[in-house]
């Protein structure tokens, strides 16, 4: 049942406007960054570390959690939108699975941004004169990252559904990013779904995620994710189907 | 009779005011049950409750046997088909792919899109996205989604809408056909009498959320006044010797229309020397039926 849904989901995402957000907002942070990090060469001589900084930042403060909210609007929009409602509650397919299938088609998509989140700080690395190549626990920090982000989807798909507009969850989703990245600042960032993601990518440089918040970190992400799909599940259950 | 949907006292209240009102509704299987009612009547609200769009305030549905609760929503659905209010669609998408999304959530042959698409005529539309679709070809592709999979009960509200005057009468002799082609039940609903009488075999009228009649369509017919009206070379003449009533359209029209008492008004004008230059029956229709039974103005 949840493969028939994901299938569904998949085939919603052709030609799909909202990709356009997926290749502009990563471009934006990468150019942000690399404007910052050769402006501060002076005090940043920690080569690809700092340019990873620079460029996650911004990344993890805002695009990232920005671009997760317009992912799970756009997904629960294209419902929200004249009867799309009645044609998925009235297919033989469970509500479960209907939230799983959003859950992982944006998750899929903010793998998507993470990719290439990684490629454009290779190039830029690259296009400011960086020696070699990154190390791999860049890669494992946008790993992490696109593992903690569940959570932040599945919030967002809960706030995407209960509210119809596109824009006011994707504001929630970037305050949400902003409080998580406080919240990592004071050492708090396992506590709030939203702070997941800066924690995973080091953004600030903190420290990365050792190997006793590991398991932590998972709890939480899994925590957060069941409880906001449990709750979407419930809303969806309990209330009558609204039509635009 | 078998039954393909039954309600029993179905009541759907929003803050107090109840939309639909301890409803009985009786559908057999293997007809088209036009559901019948002026705008805001409470047919939607009833084909959503039927579907567990919207969840009953109380009395029961069930539906192909089935009782419609959360539990059983997915096997009820797995069997029915349905357009409700306007056709669900997703704009940037071909028409071809919006039925592949139906196609996926029905678990469907692929072959079952084709098919769908040629049943109304939709197969032309190659890239163009359903966004620039006119309403006519969105109710198309509306219809040919709630088609896909072969349901074995389909619930139509208002199928028509936005189609043309050849779509229409196209989408009636479809519906009209569907039980003896698919053997499927079809419950159709319409403020327009004049389709639901040339498509359907029961009817149900509803009005203001309450069953005022349901029965086989004949039988609705059979309710009707009818009367004749003839015109005779002399008709005031004519009105006084059978005591009826002479229109100022020069038409008398008299109550009887069974064989005996119209043979003895013919017999007793030919032995007066009245002439009769024409005969025609008349009933009041259903828009009359309807008047009666809804108090409400009917649309034609």
């Amino acid at each position: 049942m949840l493969a028939s849904t994901l299938r569904a989901e998949l085939i919603k995402l052709r030609r799909a406007p909202i990709w356009i957000a997926f290749v502009a907002l990563p471009v934006v942070a990468a150019a942000i960054g690399t404007f910052n990090y050769v402006s501060n060469l002076a005090i940043l001589k920690l080569g690809w570390f700092d340019l990873w900084t620079q460029h996650t930042l911004f990344a993890g403060m805002f695009f990232l959690h920005a671009l997760i909210g317009a992912s799970c609007s756009w997904l629960m929009r294209l419902e929200h939108r004249g009867t799309n409602w009645n044609l998925l509650m009235t297919s033989p397919v469970g509500m479960v699975s209907i939230l799983m299938a959003k859950l992982f088609v944006a998750w899929l998509m903010l793998a998507v941004a993470l990719v290439a989140t990684g490629a454009l700080f290779v190039g830029c690395g690259k296009l400011v004169g960086l020696p070699g190549l990154p190390g791999p626990e860049f890669a494992l920090w946008l790993v992490m990252a696109w593992v903690g982000g569940l959570a932040p989807i599945a919030c967002q798909l809960l706030v995407s559904l209960l509210v119809r507009n596109f824009a006011a969850p994707v504001g929630v989703a970037v305050i949400g990013g902003l409080i998580g990245f406080f919240a990592h600042a004071y050492d708090k960032a396992l506590a709030w779904p939203y702070g997941l993601v800066v924690v995973a990518l080091n953004s600030n440089g903190n420290g990365a995620l050792d190997a006793a918040q590991i398991v932590p970190f998972l709890v939480s992400t899994a925590l957060f994710t069941a409880v906001a799909l449990a709750a979407a599940t419930l809303v969806l259950a309990r209330l009558d189907v609204k039509t635009a | 009779m078998e039954l393909s949907i039954q309600t029993s006292g179905l009541t759907k209240a929003y803050s107090g005011t109840k939309v639909v009102d301890a409803l009985d509704l009786a559908v057999p299987r293997g007809a088209v049950y036009g559901f019948l009612g002026p705008n805001g009547a409470g047919k939607t609200t009833t084909m959503k409750m039927l579907l567990g769009l919207v969840r009953a305030s109380a009395g029961s549905a069930s539906v192909l046997g089935m009782s419609v609760t959360p539990r059983n929503r997915v096997q009820v659905n797995a069997r029915v088909g349905s357009l409700i209010e306007s056709p669900s669609c997703y704009p940037h998408l071909t028409a071809r792919e919006n039925l592949e999304v139906v196609r996926s959530l029905r678990g469907l042959p692929k072959r079952s899109i084709g098919e769908a698409l040629a049943t109304v005529r939709l197969d032309h539309t190659g890239s163009k996205p359903v966004g620039a679709f006119s309403l006519g070809m969105r109710q198309r592709l509306g219809l040919a989604a709630a088609l896909m999979g072969n349901p074995e009960l389909l619930l139509l509200d208002e199928p028509t809408n936005g189609l043309d005057p050849a779509g229409i009468q196209e989408i009636r002799e479809l519906i009209r056909r569907l039980p003896a082609e698919r053997g499927c039940t079809v419950l159709v609903s319409s403020h327009l009498l004049s389709e639901i009488d040339q498509m359907s075999d029961h009817v149900g009228i509803i009005s203001h959320g309450r069953m005022v009649w349901q029965g086989p369509l004949g039988e609705l017919h059979a309710r009707a006044r009818r009367w004749l009206e003839l015109r005779t070379t002399d008709n005031e003449r004519a009105a006084r010797l059978l005591n009826a009533s002479c229109g100022t359209d020069g038409w008398v029209r008299v109550p009887a229309v069974d064989d005996e008492p119209v043979a003895r008004m013919t017999l007793s004008l030919a032995r007066e020397g009245i002439g009769i230059v024409r005969l025609e029956e008349r009933n009041e229709g259903l828009e009359g039926i309807f008047l009666a039974l809804t108090g409400s103005e009917a649309s034609l």
